[in-house]
């Protein structure tokens, strides 16, 4: 699932947030990039796993990986799709 | 892009689809003027203050809710104006009114037809105030719509008295002349020139996205030969559609799924206007032969096209609005 190739347009780290900010960064960072940019995430927690990458799949943007770090965050690339999302 | 506290206090409201950070700039680039009895007023103020537009208004000082500072301080505000029945906003805004017990509200967008709303909105008389909250909260509701993009040129709502809310249905607008494509317009100003100096006639046929033309003959001059006393004009000032061509139209539109959209005829001698003789063709009791259907005349002197005029039926007559001719027709 990892995408090593994949060169993320903007990062955000939202190990600090908690619902619903955690989402509300992400949403916020994924409209600011143009349709097809890549976002990764920074997240920490089960709720934010849980509920981050389901959200952005509901709104219709592709995860296109999630995988863990050595320092107990994960890693999520997140690709922004059409203008309705 | 908007502000930390910003993003903080609406952070709700940006997790919805519709909304996010463009749309909560929109709810903030939006300036409500409000005139409606207070407890409405209140309401409607306080839910339209809460999700970021901020509103004026005489009667809303008793809402609790402070001013929203503008989101937008650089660019102007779009304004829209929510009205009491029988007023009617000036250019885009919301109308509350009551009938029969029903409270009716109706938005207007800039591009929807401000007859067609007048329309609507006629009888309405002004709103029971009793159910100030629910009615506070749908005019919020509209105008955050209109302020999202996401509402239709028109659109309505209604509560009943038993305190349910259904949409209004739009209708098509009567108001409008078909969008009619240069090359067909140039096709019905050659048929016209080619019929001088009787006036010409035709039909404009087709779907919203499609617009054709079928030149049509002008069986005036047969009329008048066959029965002078009934047909005292001759074609050079008077026009007849021939029966058995209008009737295949009609029934080749029917097959289609086409419409008709509008009736063309030309004046050689310049006038402009659709004449008392036109109405009386168009209209012959005060009642529309060919509901929904459009008028054109096209004024001609010196062998050539000068202007264009529709001719709608509005409530109760003809109301004639310009035609622009392609250059150089």
């Amino acid at each position: 699932m990892w995408s090593p190739g994949v060169t993320p347009d903007a990062r955000i780290d939202i190990t600090a947030e908690v619902c619903p900010m955690t989402f509300v960064r992400t949403k916020i960072a994924l409209e600011r990039l143009p349709i097809g940019g890549v976002l990764e995430v920074r997240l920490k927690g089960d709720e934010p796993l849980r509920n981050v990458p389901e959200s952005a799949r509901d709104l219709g943007h592709t995860v296109l990986a999630l995988e863990p770090r050595d320092d107990g965050t994960w890693c999520l690339l997140l690709r922004r799709e059409g203008p309705q999302c | 892009m908007l502000t930390e506290p910003q993003i903080q206090r609406y952070a709700r409201q940006l997790l919805l689809r519709d909304v996010g950070e463009r749309g909560q700039e929109a709810l903030g680039a939006v300036l409500v003027e409000v005139a409606l009895p207070d407890d409405v007023a209140a309401a409607a103020a306080a839910y339209l203050r809460a999700g970021g537009t901020e509103v004026h208004g005489p009667s809303i000082a008793g809402s609790p809710w402070a001013p929203t500072p503008p989101l937008l301080e650089s660019s102007p505000p779009r304004r829209l104006d929510v009205v009491a029945a029988p007023a009617v906003p000036e250019r885009s805004g919301v109308i509350v009114g009551s009938d029969a017990g029903r409270v009716v509200l109706w938005s207007l967008g800039e591009t929807g037809c401000r007859a067609c709303l007048l329309d609507r909105a006629r009888g309405l008389a002004p709103p029971d105030v009793r159910t100030g909250v629910q009615v506070g909260s749908l005019v919020a509701l509209l105008v955050q719509r209109r302020a999202l993009g996401l509402a239709s040129p028109i659109e309505g709502l209604e509560v009943s008295p038993g305190g349910e809310t259904s949409t209004l249905a739009a209708r098509p607008c009567p108001h409008r002349p078909p969008v009619v494509p240069e090359a067909v317009l140039r096709a019905l100003l050659d048929h016209l020139t080619s019929a001088l100096p009787d006036e010409g006639c035709a039909v404009l046929v087709g779907r919203e996205d499609h617009v054709r033309l079928v030149p049509m003959e002008n069986a005036q001059a047969a009329h008048h030969a066959r029965d002078p006393a009934a047909f005292p004009r001759t074609a050079r000032t008077a026009f007849s559609l021939e029966p058995r061509a209008w009737l295949g139209l009609l029934r080749e539109a029917d097959r289609t799924g086409e419409r008709v959209l509008a009736v063309a005829h030309s004046h050689p001698d310049g006038g402009t206007h659709f004449s008392g003789e036109d109405r009386r063709w168009a209209a012959p009791d005060g009642q529309p032969l060919l509901p929904g259907v459009a008028h054109l005349v096209v004024a001609f002197s010196g062998g050539r096209p000068r202007t264009a005029r529709w001719a709608l039926w509005s409530d109760g007559d003809f109301l004639e609005i310009d035609c622009p001719l392609p250059s150089g027709s």
